[in-house]
């Protein structure tokens, strides 16, 4: 670490000193190995290795990380797929963090060794695993890895988002085009719904006799009156969203004939995103991390795992009590994870620990809500202490206030995570 | 030497809670510029601020959800220890030469 990088965050000397753990000369530093470089993989890291006294090791396989949140503007044509990336050179750089861009194929909990593609077996004091989401394929009947290809979900940010990009750029005016949304849990639970408000800010602008049918298994979702207020005001009769009590849920879909089928009917769609039902990544399924829900339990003070000692667990795979699964969840919970790991190499009590979502979506290019969401452990479960959000009837200039302020998030966050 | 004199003061503690609280503040505001009042930045930068702005802006944000609604949750969950704890940091590190 650089002397620019005590400066830039305030750990000075005195306060590393004070907290560095008690090792005779010679002595390795304690190591925190880090799979997963999302958000919640590469904050742990930084914050980690903001404190000067551990080694840490971030592995991701991949050179850039793309994010989700913002990737809907990018679908409606407000950003750029490049300003959605972003690379591991400062953390490795400016925080001396160890980038390897391998695969975790398994872990030893009883060696402490996480074991890469490569051959190479990275030791760890303490291991935290932030792998992200996976797909449950074929819970929807033909909606397995070959029909996301034509049904795309654009749930992970990449490929899967410039083809949704793709086929909405190529479809035809008047066209349909659905978006199925799972039960809870999964993640981001206002994508779907900010999604399809962007696309039909796309498509009133070059495509305007286009429908959007949301096919949900849910009856109700959140910040539902914010939503359906702006689709009146902006897109009368465009936007029509169909819940769970209605069809009877997503069961199957047929890519040859482009058909989206729900247990009461059958729907045509020209271009049809398909968000599956989710899971934890397979790296925390596959090493006991996770439990017959999918998800991993943890201990939602710590955020170590019940089921593995000295391996903790943040970001989407978690279960996590009231916590929604975002991005700001998991850089929240990073936060507190890394403090708590801070704390028990060095033998100082964690700071209170201070849990937060914020979140703001788009309603339209220049209409945008909020709302900011408080957590804390009760009876051992993370429990909503909090809660605000936009209203219906805000005046235009506060919703353009809310897209500069998103703007601004979306810069300070990403700087946050990688910068 | 001034280091190790800063490590046994109160001062210290409070800057290293400080810095741990500020990373909250580091998810929404850009803690490497300075602070400013231009509103087309949509959220602004906080370091430097002097501390009794801060905590007076925090007190207005717990009282009054209409100011902020964000703000207005985040300060409700600080207490006024943790507060002046992250306006001392801020202050601090606003007089910092910057990167």
């Amino acid at each position: 670490m650089t002397s620019r990088t005590r400066r830039e965050f305030g750990i000075g000397a005195a306060a590393g000193l004070a907290f560095a753990p008690r090792m005779a000369r010679g002595q390795t530093k304690p190591r925190v190995v880090v799979v997963g470089g999302g958000i919640g993989g590469a904050t742990v890291a930084k914050y980690v290795a903001l404190d000067n006294t551990v080694d840490v090791t971030l592995i991701e396989p991949k050179t850039r990380y793309t994010t989700c949140f913002m990737s809907n503007l990018y679908l409606a044509g407000l950003r750029s797929f490049e300003s959605l990336n972003h690379g591991y050179e400062t953390l490795a750089d400016r925080y001396g963090i160890k980038v390897i861009h391998d695969l975790a194929t398994a872990i030893d909990p009883t060696a402490k060794i996480v074991r890469l593609k490569s051959g190479i077996e990275m030791p760890y004091d303490k291991l935290v695993v932030s792998p992200g989401i996976a797909f449950q394929f074929n819970a929807i009947e033909g909606y397995n890895e070959a029909a996301a290809e034509i049904m795309p979900h654009a749930w992970t940010a990449g490929p899967q988002t410039k083809l949704l990009r793709a086929q909405l750029d190529a479809m035809d005016d008047g066209g349909v085009f659905i978006i199925t949304v799972p039960q809870n849990p999964f993640r981001c639970p206002p994508g779907p719904y900010e999604r399809a408000s962007l696309a039909a800010y796309y498509f009133k602008q070059f495509k305007p006799r286009s429908k959007i049918l949301i096919l949900d298994a849910k009856d109700s979702f959140f910040e539902q009156d914010l939503f359906q207020s702006g689709w009146d005001q902006h897109y009368r009769g465009m936007i029509e969203w169909l819940p769970g009590q209605f069809t009877g849920g997503v069961t199957a879909v047929d890519v040859k004939e482009n058909m989206v089928k729900t247990a009461s009917d059958s729907f045509k769609a020209n271009v049809a995103n398909i968000i599956p039902p989710q899971i934890a990544g397979s790296l925390a399924r596959n090493t006991g991390l996770a439990d017959g829900s999918g998800w991993c339990p943890i201990d939602q003070v710590t955020f170590e795992s019940k089921l593995q000692p000295d391996i903790y667990v943040v970001g989407d795979s978690a279960s996590a009590g009231d916590m929604p699964k975002s991005a700001f969840c998991a850089n929240s919970q990073a936060k507190v994870c890394a403090f708590t790991i801070l704390a028990a190499l060095t033998g100082v009590e964690p700071p209170a620990p201070h849990l937060f979502n914020t979140c703001y979506t788009y309603l339209s290019g220049n209409d945008a809500v909020s709302d900011a969401i408080s957590f804390k452990p009760d009876g051992g479960l993370l429990k909503i202490s909090g809660i605000s959000m936009s209203k219906t009837g805000d005046k235009t200039d506060v919703r353009r206030a809310a897209v500069r302020e998103a703007a601004a998030w979306y810069d300070a966050f990403t700087h946050d995570v990688f910068g | 030497m001034m280091a190790c004199l800063s490590i046994a003061s109160p001062g210290a503690a409070a800057d290293h809670s400080g810095a741990r609280l500020a990373a909250t503040c580091a998810a929404c505001h850009r803690l490497d510029r300075q602070a400013t009042v231009d509103p087309s930045l949509g959220i602004p930068p906080i370091t430097g601020l002097e501390p009794e702005k801060l905590i007076i802006m925090m007190q207005g944000f717990r009282q009054n959800e209409q100011t902020d609604h964000i703000m207005h949750t985040v300060s409700r969950q600080l207490s006024d220890e943790e507060i002046a704890a992250v306006a001392s940091y801020l202050a601090n590190r606003g007089k910092a030469k910057q990167p």
